[in-house]
């Protein structure tokens, strides 16, 4: 008999499967046009990517409720305050729910007011939301379906929104960098902002008053007098530790999701200090990885076929962002990440968004940098950014970061007035000074301005006054893209380690410079121009 | 003749001791806030003072004017005020709110903060004494800040005239504009 | 139904089905080369670009190679040079051009320089009265550019050595594909005036470090990857990455 009938059914069996894989094959292969020598298990689906909403990140820098009487309180929002969508079920409506009520209210007169009717409004019993940037009208009205107010041209964009009792029928929009304000009267408005002010008027808060009633010297601007505040010195790491050796897993992946396919005909440089730098073609892709830990990223786009919205911009960028992982790679989450700036580039038909990362309510500010850029152009983004930490501190990510207690933090107006001849010292350095054109004129401005000169001017030039977080150890010794600060850092520590710790702060912001004193000790640590 | 010369030396004295009763007010010190004889409402209230001159030491203190009413000491309301001024010395009293605090001057300008909780509508006095090396009151500065009944929010834009006449405002004017 | 008749059917029809798809697939893959082929030629005429050489055969895929910039070490450089004796410059050979030669091959043994990688690449250049005599590395048979080290040398003595060398690390592990030296031409037609006769005498496949890098100053390591190497009449190189683009 030889071979057994069964034995060769059992290999017919076997060679029937092995031929319909290798079909299988084959028609991969032809069909996809894969080349035979590179062949490698596909990996299975992407990893599965949570988008990041707009609604998490963009947010009002802070929250004025006026009680009447030049009583005043400024609150971080919550979740919620402005967008309660965003917030879970059963929150109470915020800002943007309100506005879309307001909305639907019937007939809108827009109209142009004054600075002075601006600011009376706001002295009554009023709610104000501020944004660091200014966002264009009608496609804000388009994303937040504000139907009612979508044909209202008057409007080109704003940095914030009021209501108030003096003017109960209508709402207030106002940009603050361009000094324009503007009310949108309804004839019944059924509109309840009242509600969110009496909410506000319940939560625990600090009182303020605008710097006017402290010094005499006209400036809205609310600084609170004292406060009792949480804050520690929290350690941090920027992971540069892993960027040492090239092999380093988390240099490579990253460059790998960012160059994609791209990735195996890349050319990989490493510099003498250390420095990374992955270059695709003639330049179409650059990556470079920083010493400090901090990426790079730049592509040339292709030529973007139209202008992109802001709201899709963001869209782009957050996508973008959330696609390649960065904020896991560094224990952060979307909710801490924040909004900061935007810049329309008219060139490039694209936004420039700058974003922060906050420890509670409070902000952590880098001296010398962002920690996340992303720019777009068209529908593409073709500069990415990232200079993120890694909070050590336990408490970091909760309430009462550092499981420190309350404590009273130097009084900012205090430390206004005590300070005000060195901040001068400054201003003029870097602002006065260039801003005059007879040399001459400076010899003699120098030295005939009095105290009470250099008094009011600065306290005219203070837009805002927060407390945050510093850090201090001024990162990447590249060139940024369109950043280089010239930040000084006053305290020169020693870099063993010593200085790696994110410092509490208050930080005044006066004619656009930012100047950071040391929230519990009163010390001028550093200021970024 | 020797008359008139007593006359005119009362009549200086008498100049000269009512000004240091009344001290010349310290040119180097101003009440910043709150703002006096403007009525606020509100139930705390914020006392900035601003010294020009270092080395200055000065003694801020807060109360409220009370005026008897039956056997108590009730607050004054704004409108009262004139015939409050009028009343005898056994009528009125002056109810603290702070405890008068200490405060020295540095710099070439300093402040001195405090916020008054706890205000309800009456009539308050706010005293800036400047005293001497031996604590004696050299200038004094006294303001009068008058506190209302919470009301109705005035309003700012005439309400009446949204509606209707503002709408034909707008389109009388994009009409000409066009 | 009988089921060993209907597996050695089934058994029948799939290796037939498979060779077929093979052959399809070689089919496919040669007709398409070949159309571009032609194709490219005619748009390289109509651009005024002559051709006056053989194209070389080249691999189909290709991955980047991993290199070390090294420059020559100054202090043992010298020593060497200076350590020259008069028997060293003896004429003893034919030409001056073969003595220069060999002293410079002494030189660079002298130094470590005549590894197993490194080949003379001629022809040599006068130069001021000096022959310039040039040498570079290769990696698999395949040059690496623009990796040289170039010795001047006068009767017989070597004047002076420069080193701008890369060397081999390792190849990475992925391939991609590589385009022929047509395709490759075709990518200098953006540059090229077009009135202007661009003869091309001279095509190799090399391994390219972009000298005109990121902006990175002294590199520790780089990436070389495969290039077409095109020489025209003029004598001037033109660079183009021999990766098929997507």
């Amino acid at each position: 008999m030889g071979i057994s009938k069964t034995l060769i059914e059992k290999i017919k069996n076997v060679l029937i499967v092995v031929l319909i894989l290798s079909t299988i094959l084959l028609l991969h292969f032809l069909w996809n046009d894969n080349p035979v020598g590179d062949f490698s298990i596909p990996v299975l689906g992407g990893e599965r990517v949570e988008p990041i909403l707009i609604k998490t990140v963009m947010n009002p820098d802070k929250i004025t409720v006026s009680f009447g009487g030049e009583n005043y309180t400024v609150i971080a929002p919550s979740a919620g305050d402005w967008d309660s969508s965003a917030a879970g079920q059963g929150a109470t409506r915020g800002i943007i729910q309100r506005l879309q009520e307001f909305s639907l209210s019937g007939m809108i007169m827009p109209s142009g007011i004054s600075k002075s009717d601006f600011n009376d409004v706001i002295r009554a019993r009023s709610i104000r939301a501020d944004f660091p940037f200014a966002i264009p009208f009608s496609e804000f009205c388009t994303e937040y379906n504000l139907r009612g107010l979508a044909r209202i041209d008057l409007i080109e964009s704003f940095t914030g929104v009021a209501y108030s009792e003096a003017s109960p029928n209508s709402v207030f929009f106002f940009n603050m960098q361009e000094d324009k304000y503007y009310r949108l009267a309804a004839n019944e408005a059924d509109t309840d902002f009242d509600a969110l002010i009496t909410d506000i008027e319940r939560r625990d808060k600090a009182s303020f008053y605008p710097l006017r009633m402290y010094s005499g010297v006209e400036n809205e601007v609310m600084i609170p007098l004292d406060m009792q505040i949480a804050m520690a010195q929290i350690p941090y790491s920027n992971n540069a530790d892993a960027v040492s050796s090239d092999e380093d897993d988390e240099t490579t992946g990253m460059a790998k999701k960012l160059f994609g396919s791209s990735f195996d005909f890349t050319r990989k440089i490493i510099e003498g200090n250390g420095t990374m730098v992955y270059m695709y073609g003639y330049g179409e892709m650059v990556l470079v990885v920083n010493r400090d830990g901090s990426f790079e990223y730049s592509a040339s786009g292709r030529d973007s076929n139209g202008t992109v919205s802001f709201f899709e911009a963001l869209n782009i960028a957050l996508d973008f962002i959330s696609r390649h992982g960065a904020l896991e790679a560094h224990g952060q989450t979307p909710e801490r990440m924040y909004l900061k700036s935007v810049e329309f580039n008219p060139d490039r038909k694209g936004y420039r968004f700058a974003f922060g990362f906050k420890i509670d309510d409070y902000a952590v500010h880098y001296l010398n940098d962002e920690a996340l850029i992303v720019e777009t152009s068209g529908s593409q983004a073709i500069y990415f950014k990232w200079d993120l930490i890694e909070y050590q501190a336990a408490g970091a990510y909760t309430a009462g970061a550092g499981d420190e207690a309350e404590r009273e933090a130097l009084r900012p107006f205090d430390l206004l007035a005590e300070n005000f001849v060195s901040l001068f010292g400054v201003l003029r350095e870097h602002i006065i000074v260039n801003e005059s054109e007879n040399p001459d004129e400076e010899e003699n401005f120098n030295s005939l301005v009095s105290t009470e000169v250099m008094f009011e001017t600065v306290v005219q030039g203070v837009s805002d006054v927060s407390a945050g977080y510093l850090r201090r150890e001024t990162g990447n010794a590249n060139e940024i893209i369109g950043l280089s600060r010239g930040a000084v850092n006053i305290h020169e520590e020693d870099s063993t380690g010593q200085i790696e710790k994110l410092l509490p702060v208050w930080i005044f912001t006066i004619m656009g410079v930012d100047f950071y004193f040391d929230l519990y000790e009163g010390d001028l640590v550093g200021y970024t121009p | 003749m020797r008359k008139w010369i007593i006359l005119i030396i009362a009549v200086f004295a008498v100049m000269i001791c009512s000004s240091s009763a009344y001290a010349a007010t310290d040119a180097a010190v101003t009440l910043v806030s709150p703002p006096e004889n403007e009525s606020i409402v509100a139930n705390n209230f914020l006392i900035s003072v601003k010294v020009t001159q270092p080395g200055r030491v000065l003694r801020i203190s807060a109360g409220e004017l009370q005026q008897k009413s039956g056997e108590k000491f009730v607050s004054v309301k704004p409108e009262e005020l004139e015939e409050y001024d009028k009343k005898k010395d056994e009528e009125k009293k002056l109810t603290a709110v702070m405890e008068a605090e200490i405060f020295e001057s540095k710099g070439s300008v300093s402040f001195f903060t405090k916020k008054i909780d706890g205000i309800t509508p009456g009539v308050y006095l706010i005293k800036v004494e400047t005293l001497d090396a031996a604590d004696n009151v050299v200038y004094v500065k006294e303001a009068r800040i008058l506190v209302k009944e919470k009301t109705e929010e005035a309003k700012v834009f005439d309400s009446q005239k949204s509606g209707t006449s503002q709408f034909l405002q707008s389109l009388l004017t994009k009409i000409f504009k066009n | 139904m009988d089921w060993t008749k209907a597996k050695t059917i089934l058994i029948i029809a799939l290796l037939v089905s498979n060779v077929t798809i093979i052959v399809t697939y070689i089919f496919d893959l040669q007709s398409k080369e070949n159309v571009d082929e032609n194709l490219i030629r005619e748009i390289l005429e109509d651009a005024n670009v002559i051709i006056e050489t053989e194209l070389p055969d080249y691999p189909k895929r290709m991955a980047v190679l991993y290199v070390q910039p090294e420059h020559e070490d100054r202090k043992a450089v010298m020593k060497v040079l200076e350590a020259q004796t008069r028997a060293d410059i003896s004429l003893s050979s034919e030409s001056e051009i073969d003595a220069n030669i060999e002293a410079a091959n002494r030189i660079m043994k002298e130094c470590g320089y005549l590894t197993k990688n490194t080949e003379l690449s001629l022809p040599t250049y006068e130069k001021n009265g000096e022959t310039l005599i040039k040498y570079r590395n290769v990696y698999d048979n395949i040059p690496i550019e623009e990796s040289s080290i170039i010795c001047a040398v006068k009767g017989g003595r070597v004047l002076s050595l420069e080193r701008e060398w890369y060397s081999p690390v390792e190849l990475h592990d992925k391939r991609g594909e590589i385009m022929g030296a047509l395709e490759a031409m075709i990518m200098l037609l953006p540059d090229k005036d077009e009135s202007e006769t661009l003869i091309i005498k001279g095509v190799e496949l090399v391994y390219w470090v972009n000298s005109e890098g990121a902006g990175v100053e002294s590199p520790v390591a780089d990436t070389a990857l495969p290039a077409w190497k095109i020489t025209d009449s003029m004598g001037n190189d033109r660079y183009v990455t021999a990766y098929r683009q997507r």
